[in-house]
């Protein structure tokens, strides 16, 4: 689906000998929506532990609920805000009732567990907003195409980009900046020895998984002007997702962004010389990386023992 | 597997018939299921809609039953099972389409490729526990599916392979309803008595002490790798045989049997049925495909169901049907027992007896 638009974009565009600059800049919009993605995913499993296999399903069910909003309020940013915060109170309703009980028991259970979720939150969508494709259009204020001086490129893109990094950026300063970020940080290391110091674990960790998954739909609001909303489309993402967080280091929000940037460069790029077999070449990236580097590029070893 | 391993109390047990004379509910399963396609013939006026059901739970129930062996009984969450089932089912439409061998010609073609497969997947997978076992098995899986989108000139791309001739075999057709029904009950049946052995035998007390407790197997000089490996491959191949059976009932193949939702569902199978007894996965297969024949013709997304029971299942009955029937079953006993010498009329004062053990010592 994304590839194909990808590379719809590209083939129009005139071929050079030098990396193509629309190339260039579709991997980069592709690779700050992975981020926001990602960089939830990757969040929640330093801190909990939880491989989210529900995180698609939760950027699906983002996607949907911006469409829903939107539909509402005629306004995009009130959809870029609302339906993130709904998404975020049906995650600290997951965790606090269904992924709470688990923690004791093996981390597969927690697997099983997110899978099973993803099942039912991908149904209710396809129950509530039925199975065929449903298309916001980009709002009006960022419609259209800018000129960027050596290139004209669509304006919404281009939002995406600077969204993408404003939201890494603001990610960085509240995991490094803030009271909350340090106890996140801590937490990842040693959250028994956070629990010793009177700090309620617990709650981060509902907190954490909260804001995991409404980044995941922060990334589904924005993806939806793109490329419609479907109901495979958390399927499709997860799959993705994973690949950026394995090759940056499960954990690590510096290693969504390389590996968002890596992987996204690659379909922007490999979309425009081997069109859709970049596809193939991202899952032998993912399996050489799991074997050669499992923790990833940026991750420590020690994550890996989870 | 090598007969010679297995201990002298699997080996002494007299076989299957003996088992069956001894319990007569177990001949009484195998009778009804023999009987099965005479008396939904005679009984309802859509038989082969009955008997499609029921062949489809004994090719599904293979897999399962090959899943259990990986995840029930060596502690090796997989999310790359379709990899082999939609291999299998692949193979053989594949060697039929592009090679033009029989079935019969492709089947053992197949089962070596498969072997082969798991071999390199699993040597490869291997090197990682845990949930990197269970990601990079998902990326394994998800790397077939993509080449079999991609390589349409082989595999027909998105659309699959439509129209695979099965022909006679000594008379029979295979395509024949009651024909593959026996076909595949016999297939099932054979798996699951063989499994039942090789989980019985050293190699089976191996796998199941990895999935308890890995580090202590390594402890006692045992090379976990290598069983591990076995299982993995051994999983593989039966769960691509199961693949091999589909176009019997289905004649065609496309893409979504080779993705991770196939995997999906034989995992829901094997926990909801119970996961390493092997019988439990089995009804649990039963359980799903019912629900899936009953639902679906009711409601398009019978799914959310599915995912609701199976939530439920792993937050407070982890042990599935299996294990509801054995504690429901053993705590019935109990309670029976219990409950018959009080002999008492008030409901409500045999519950509290049974609550209050120190009461319970006065009768």
């Amino acid at each position: 689906m994304v590839l194909t638009m990808v590379a719809d974009l590209t083939t129009a565009s005139h071929v050079t000998m030098f990396v193509d600059p629309t190339a260039v800049l579709n991997g980069l919009s592709r690779a700050l929506l992975l981020f926001l993605i990602a960089s939830g995913l990757s969040l929640i499993f330093g801190l909990m532990g939880v491989v989210n296999f529900a995180h698609g399903a939760f950027y699906a069910l983002g996607g949907y609920l911006g469409v829903f909003v939107f539909g509402f309020s005629e306004s995009f940013l009130v959809a870029l805000f609302i339906a993130p915060f709904l998404v975020a109170l049906v995650g600290i309703l997951t965790e606090s009732t269904t992924i709470r009980p688990l923690y004791d028991r093996d981390p597969i259970y927690q697997v099983l567990l997110t899978f099973g979720v993803s099942i039912i939150l991908d149904e209710l969508i396809k129950l509530v907003w039925g199975s065929s494709p449903l298309s916001l259009g980009a709002p009006e204020a960022l419609g259209g195409v800018s000129e960027l001086g050596f290139i004209s490129y669509p304006t919404y893109r281009v939002f995406i980009i600077g969204f993408g990094l404003l939201m890494a950026l603001g990610l960085w300063l509240f995991i490094q900046r803030t009271r909350v970020g340090i106890i996140i940080r801590a937490g990842t290391l040693d959250s028994e020895m956070v629990e010793a110091m009177g700090i309620n674990v617990q709650r981060v960790f509902t907190g954490m998984f909260g804001l995991g998954v409404g980044l995941a739909a922060v990334g589904g609001v924005v993806a939806s002007p793109l490329l419609g909303v479907y109901p495979t489309m958390g399927t499709e993402i997860l799959i993705e997702a994973f690949l950026v967080v394995v090759l940056g280091g499960l954990g690590s929000v510096r290693g969504a962004l390389l590996g968002a940037l890596i992987i996204g460069m690659a379909q922007g790029i490999g979309a425009y010389y081997i069109s859709s077999f970049v596809g193939l070449l991202l899952f032998v990236i993912m399996i050489a990386v799991l074997l050669i580097r499992p923790y990833g590029l940026l991750g420590h070893s020690g994550i890996a023992e989870h | 597997m090598n007969e010679g391993n297995i201990p002298q109390s699997v080996a002494k047990d007299g076989g299957i018939v003996a088992e069956l004379r001894s319990s007569p509910w177990k001949l009484g399963i195998v009778a009804v299921l023999i009987a099965f396609p005479f008396v939904v013939t005679s009984a309802f006026i859509d038989a082969g809609f009955w008997l499609l059901f029921a062949i489809e739970v004994f090719v599904f129930g293979i897999a399962v039953l090959s899943y259990d062996l990986m995840f029930g009984y060596t502690g090796l969450l997989t999310f790359g099972h379709a990899l082999f089932f939609g291999g299998g089912a692949y193979g053989i439409a594949i060697m039929a389409h592009v090679y033009d061998l029989t079935y019969l010609e492709a089947f053992p073609v197949v089962l070596v490729l498969l072997f082969v497969l798991g071999l390199v997947v699993g040597v490869a997978a291997l090197q990682l526990s845990g949930v990197y076992f269970a990601i990079i098995t998902l990326a394994f899986a998800q790397l077939a599916h993509e080449l079999i989108l991609q390589f349409n000139g082989i595999t027909g791309g998105v659309n699959g392979i439509y129209s695979i001739t099965i022909p006679d075999v000594a008379g029979f057709s295979l395509t024949e309803p009651i024909v593959t029904y026996y076909v595949t009950l016999a297939a099932c049946f054979a798996v699951y008595l063989a499994l039942r052995r090789v989980t019985a035998s050293p190699f089976g007390r191996v796998i199941q002490g990895i999935r308890e407790n890995e580090e202590r197997i390594e402890m006692l000089g045992i090379n976990t790798f290598r069983y591990k490996l076995s299982s993995f491959v051994l999983a593989g191949v039966i769960g691509g045989f199961a693949g091999m059976l589909y176009p019997l009932f289905i004649t065609f193949v496309s893409p979504p049997l080779a993705n991770w939702t196939t995997t999906g569902d034989l995992l829901m199978m094997t926990l909801i049925g119970g996961f390493g007894t092997l019988w439990g996965p089995l009804l649990g297969t039963g359980f799903y495909v019912l629900l899936e024949t009953v639902l679906s013709g009711v409601i398009e997304q019978w799914r959310l169901l599915m995912g609701v029971i199976f939530v439920l299942f792993v937050l407070f009955l982890p042990s599935g049907i299996a294990g509801l029937l054995q504690g429901e079953l053993s705590t019935a006993a109990a309670q029976l027992r219990t409950m018959i010498p009080g002999g008492s009329d008030d409901a409500s004062l045999d519950m509290e007896r049974n609550l209050n053990p120190e009461e319970e010592e006065h009768e």
